[in-house]
């Protein structure tokens, strides 16, 4: 079965030494579920681990690079598909009230999505297309570009990433 | 607050599925029970939600956001400070013509809005006093 790595950013390990003690019986991997993860801000809790691969900065960092080891489905969805669903799912569903963009942009899972970058650039364009979204601070993250004029509207600057998107090829 | 000239108008974005229509009136009958009991209706399409800046000013247009900087299609008013402050919130009422008011009282001709904000002065949410009082 088809395995895919895909970086993901952890942000404010602070049970770094009590997760590291608990699964330190494979020498440079660890198993961590998402909920492990993203700590109390992952309401639901996932059934899924992940195999975690030790970096020389992901203890005790605050903000380590992991590498998050996903075996593909059997409907054919790529790991990292089924990462990204997650990952905006839970960021939707908790920021749903959040009136600053800011605090949403913060959220663990959005900035997880950013550290998955460039393969996360088209998942975030579909799902802009598809639902529309915060995602333009992620887009200029990741890309290091912003398409948009100055002065856009928020309606302007997504169709401005869209039509970036399609000339890049990635929708 | 109390308010004396309308702020900006526009139209809302126009790609949203069905689909993530009702899961997002799903999400809000969950988080609010007392909703259905209320015989609400949903007036608007998830689309058309600015944040509650924005619909204070009647703005569906732009998204208000003190801290964008750098990615565009953000709006915040070139002369109000970028941050998320009481002051800095409160100034963008002031430049669209609210004062600050001495009580929530409803007065038939004006309209108030309180802005929400947490002890230490960091503000949550932004909501127009309804004719009925209520916000």
């Amino acid at each position: 079965m088809e395995e895919q790595l895909l970086e993901l950013p952890c942000i404010q390990h602070q049970r770094a030494e009590e997760w590291y003690s608990s699964h330190s019986e494979e020498p440079e991997t660890i198993l961590l579920s998402p909920r492990e993860i993203f700590g109390e801000l992952y309401q639901k809790d996932r059934a899924r681990t992940a195999k975690i691969r030790r970096s020389s900065n992901w203890y005790p960092v605050y903000r380590p690079v992991v590498r998050h080891r996903l075996k593909a489905s059997s409907r054919g969805e790529s790991a990292i598909q089924r990462i990204f669903q997650e990952l905006a799912s839970s960021w939707k569903k908790d920021t749903l009230h959040i009136s600053s963009l800011t605090r949403t942009a913060m959220h663990p899972a959005y900035q997880s999505i950013i550290g998955m970058g460039q393969a996360a650039i088209p998942l975030i364009l579909r799902e802009l297309q598809k639902n529309g979204g915060h995602w333009l601070w992620a887009l200029h993250a990741i890309s290091r570009e912003d398409p948009a004029k100055p002065g856009d509207d928020f309606d302007a600057a997504v169709q401005a990433w869209l039509n970036w998107g399609r000339s890049r090829g990635y929708i | 607050m109390q308010r004396f000239r309308r702020g900006l108008t526009g139209e809302g974005v126009g790609v949203i599925s069905e689909e993530f229509e009702q899961a997002y009136i799903d999400e809000l009958e969950e988080e609010f029970p007392n909703l259905q009991r209320g015989g609400y209706h949903p007036a608007s399409s998830v689309a058309d939600r600015p944040n509650c800046i924005g619909w204070a000013l009647y703005d569906k247009h732009q998204f208000w956001d003190p801290s964008m900087i750098g990615v565009k299609g953000y709006y915040w008013p070139p002369d109000v400070a970028r941050e998320d402050s009481l002051e800095s919130w409160t100034k963008v009422f002031q430049i669209h013509g609210y004062q600050i008011c001495e009580n929530a009282e409803l007065e038939s001709d004006t309209e108030k809005i309180a802005i929400y904000a947490t002890p230490n002065g960091v503000p949550q949410h932004v909501a127009r006093q309804k004719s009925s009082g209520s916000g």
